[in-house]
């Protein structure tokens, strides 16, 4: 090695071959994803061809059956590996090389790339860690004044929800709880309790835009319209949104957006952004603090301190896949899935779901309640006996199995998993 | 499998998968971690063994690690392993549930801290804000902090002064303190009735220690609580926050503790952990399925609540912690010395050059803070640089060797570290030499 920059010429071309060899699964699927948007979201959502290829990207066990998707998401094999060559160069390489690992140029550049994916400007992304990091920014960083409400509902978050009584107890503000039709029949039946809810004096309106535990997706513009005409602002938890379906932050028109980057697109964990319509930037004290200079300034939620940036600057290869498949083509392939199996089950008789499984209501999660059957005692036995896994939702108000298949799940695995659900309904657990 | 493994949504981690394609990509790093501690600081056979557990560019001298650290190789490999093992659909299969109390365990070991008062945390930043931010205050009390901390906290305490009309002082830090009098001189000046919290560094930027234990008999004598940010001290010098006294500590393990990015430890004394609110709400449910909010509880755990991480770096961290263990902080404190003696002793003679700290023990270790008088930064800088000598700077504000506020200079502070050797040391002192000496 005889300088600096031949010792870094070198180490680029081991690492990029090492990448061809290894990523040529997620090759293979950018390349087929290609045809995906001539076919349409219907034809591309039941192309077992291509989301074959799809898988091979991210090389599942094809001995247990997944149904946690959006709890856990690997990433593809080639973003894990850059994620990891990122990862061993910046504990070896100079300063000033390890900086271009995610320096301000890349990092501008991904906030531009993400604003242009959900319809916002640049500066009105925050690159943040978690949907938890950008939420919480706003619960916390809003100006509030004792009286003042909150009206959030039941299948919020919990950390959300314990954020708000936190700022309840300290800050003596009201915050109401609203409770929601489960399922709902129609997407009114969602916006009229916020209607009612919603008062001169409540300052914030916060929901998910699909929610956790039942897998609902709110009206948020409806929502949003509400709330907006009380003077009120609007914070949407995006979580279980980016990524499985088109969002329109601008037809939404919320003002506050969270959402993580390793659920939904399957990129790295840690990476997540929030967006904040801009003239409400001022409004919000950021979490970790920043200087009265940047009061406007996007920038000022992202002075967390040392984090992961080796995640970040894999993220661009998670949204190459996933862009050039198609957020339409995406939530075409979740929904298609989740009546597969859903569809084999609904109509029997002790079976009922949470949450209407037509195209507005839901995308990819359905959560299944069985009469007479204890969701954690249904989690155990399918993952005991029948290697299948989909979490028990505990929740006293709509206690159930969220089943959540990944794109790349298979239509067999789905039959797998409605003969087991419908053996349960029909004979109930083995003792 | 005999037992389910029920996590919390909350605790969930991903698990072992075999990736056919990741082998080629698998470190041969050979892990010859010491096993023994050092006869001596300048036991060299010991010392370079521990620097071979490092990996970097062999042209440069790696002197900045304090700004950007850099892990040994097997810390390094089993971040990187226990990443892979993550990123897996087979999450409950191999993660056992109790992982982060094992590295707790470690953690509060190594700070000599009972467990259940430490949570591990993302970084120095978010322990040290939730304390600036959270801790209890009323309109007209008082923060008191040197001008000698990390820069971003000040903007962190300005904000807290605009919410909630608390008042921060900045007590000018003496540089090089004389003795630790004048540091303790210092804060007591600057102490008011109305002083509720005070915060300094363990060591602050240009390398002095402070006089920790000392500054929490003087704060509590006064009635103020005590924060000590400790991410320039821990696996620097020996950390004992019981010892120290302190209320509230916070140390990133990325720097001189060569652990993985992104870690840290998080110490709230014992019978303030109700007292001192999240920065992010507490969430649990119990077997039941309930919610508990649990906000205001005594659980240290309730700071560790912040949403998905990559937690590939905590598995990794109790080898870290193991890694400095074996050697023993206090002989890693005694070789850093003799590595900066080595090549402040030469530069001392230079009459341009002034060190923000004495070199003694009590002062000093592997960090200082230096300018060589006259010399534009930017001309050192550039001899520095093509001698590929990569030092870290002070952000660039007053209060070294008597400069006003008003007219702040930057330092130079080039640190020791685990990974330094003494041609690296020789290398430095050469550098300065000709940066003192060009025109």
């Amino acid at each position: 090695m005889k300088d600096r920059r031949e010792f870094l010429s070198v180490a680029g071309r081991i690492a990029g071959s090492i990448a061809l060899a290894s990523g040529s699964g997620f090759a293979r699927a950018m390349h087929a994803a290609e045809k995906l948007t001539a076919a349409g979201p219907d034809a591309a959502a039941r192309d077992e061809a291509f989301w074959t290829t799809y898988r091979n990207a991210f090389t599942p066990d094809p001995g247990h059956k997944w149904f946690n998707c959006l709890a856990f998401n690997p990433t593809s094999a080639s973003t894990h590996e850059s994620f990891l060559n990122k990862e061993r160069g910046w504990n070896s390489w100079p300063l000033a090389h390890a900086g271009e690992v995610f320096g301000s140029k890349k990092k501008e550049a991904l906030r531009a790339r993400l604003a242009g994916l959900v319809n916002a400007s640049s500066d009105e992304i925050a690159l943040t860690r978690n949907t938890t990091e950008g939420i919480c920014n706003v619960i916390f960083g809003l100006d509030l004044s004792k009286g003042d409400e909150v009206v959030i509902t039941t299948q919020d978050y919990g950390t959300f929800l314990n954020a708000w009584a936190q700022r309840e107890r300290r800050d003596g503000i009201k915050v109401r709880s609203i409770a929601l039709p489960v399922p709902a029949k129609q997407l009114d039946d969602l916006v009229e309790p916020f209607r009612q809810a919603i008062n001169p004096r409540t300052k914030v309106v916060m929901f998910s835009h699909l929610s956790d535990p039942v897998g609902q997706i709110f009206p948020a513009r409806a929502i949003a319209d509400i709330a907006h005409k009380t003077g009120a602002c609007v914070i949407a938890d995006g979580a279980l949104t980016f990524g499985c379906m088109p969002v329109d932050l601008k037809a939404m028109d919320c003002d506050f957006y969270g959402t993580s980057l390793h659920k939904g697109v399957f990129a790295s964990t840690g990476t997540g952004f929030l967006y904040v319509k801009r003239e409400r930037i001022r409004s919000v004290w950021p979490l970790y603090g920043a200087a009265e200079k940047e009061a406007d300034d996007i920038r000022k939620f992202e002075h967390r301190g040392t984090a992961p940036v080796t995640a970040f600057a894999a993220v661009n290869d998670a949204l190459d896949l996933h862009e050039k498949i198609g957020f339409e083509n995406m939530a075409a392939r979740y929904r298609y899935l989740k009546r597969l199996w859903a569809d084999q089950l609904v109509g029997h008789s002790r079976c009922r779901f949470n949450v209407s499984l037509e195209p507005e209501h839901s995308c990819g999660i359905a959560s299944l309640v069985i009469d007479g059957v204890e969701p954690v005692k249904l989690y155990e036995y399918l993952y005991t006996k029948r290697e299948i896994s989909a979490w028990p939702i505990r929740d006293s108000e709509f206690p159930a199995l969220w089943v959540s298949p990944y794109p790349f799940t298979t239509p067999s695995e789905l039959d797998v998993l409605a003969s087991a659900l419908t053996e349960v309904a029909n004979k109930g657990l083995p003792s | 499998m005999d037992t389910v493994p029920l996590f919390t949504r909350r605790e969930m981690v991903r698990s072992t998968m075999a990736f056919a394609a990741w082998p080629s990509l698998r470190s041969l790093a050979t892990v010859k971690v010491p096993t023994n501690s050092p006869t001596a600081p300048d036991d060299e056979a010991y010392w370079m063994q521990v620097r071979s557990q490092f990996e970097w560019e062999p042209e440069s001298s790696n002197l900045v690690t304090v700004v950007r650290g850099i892990s040994p190789k097997h810390v390094r490999e089993l971040t990187v392993t226990r990443a892979t093992e993550l990123n897996s659909l087979e999450i409950t299969k191999v993660i056992t549930r109790n992982w982060r109390q094992e590295v707790r365990k470690k953690v509060a070991g190594f700070i000599g801290s009972p467990v259940e008062n430490v949570a591990l945390v993302r970084n120095t930043t978010e322990g040290v804000t939730t304390v600036l931010s959270n801790w209890p205050l009323k309109h007209g009390d008082e923060i008191l902090t040197s001008s000698a901390e990390h820069g971003h906290f000040y903007d962190t305490l300005a904000q807290r002064a605009a919410r909630d009309g608390v008042t921060i002082r900045r007590f000018h830090y003496p540089a090089p303190a004389t003795s630790a009098q004048s540091i303790l001189e210092a804060i007591e000046h600057a102490m008011t009735p109305r002083t509720r919290l005070v915060m300094v560094g363990h060591i602050v930027l240009f390398g002095q220690i402070n006089p920790a234990r000392q500054i929490a008999d003087l704060v509590h004598a006064r009635g103020a609580k005590l924060l000590v940010d400790g991410v320039l001290a821990i696996g620097h010098i020996p950390t004992d926050v019981r010892a120290m006294d302190c209320d509230f500590y916070a140390a990133g393990f990325h720097k001189f503790a060569c652990g993985p990015r992104a870690t840290a430890a998080f110490y709230v004394r014992p019978g303030l952990i109700e007292q001192l609110p999240p920065l992010f709400g507490r969430y649990s449910e119990d077997e039941q399925g309930m919610v508990h909010l649990k906000w205001n509880s005594a659980e240290i755990t309730k700071y560790e609540v912040f949403g998905a991480h990559p937690d590939g770096q905590f598995l990794a961290l109790g080898d870290a912690v193991d890694f400095l263990s074996k050697i023993g902080v206090e002989h890693i404190q005694k070789r850093l010395f003799y590595l900066t003696s080595r090549w402040m002793t030469r530069a001392q003679r230079l009459p341009a050059f002034r060190a923000a700290v004495r070199l003694e023990p009590v002062h000093c270790a592997g960090l200082v803070g230096f300018e060589l008088s006259g010399k534009k930064y930017e001309a050192v800088d550039d001899v520095l640089d093509k001698r590929h000598v990569l030092v870290g700077g002070t952000e660039s504000y007053g209060g070294f060797f008597g400069i006003p506020e008003n007219a702040p200079r930057s330092l130079f502070c080039p640190n020791a570290g685990l990974c330094t050797s003494l041609a690296d040391v020789d290398r430095l002192a050469e550098a300065i030499e000709v940066a003192a000496q060009a025109a």
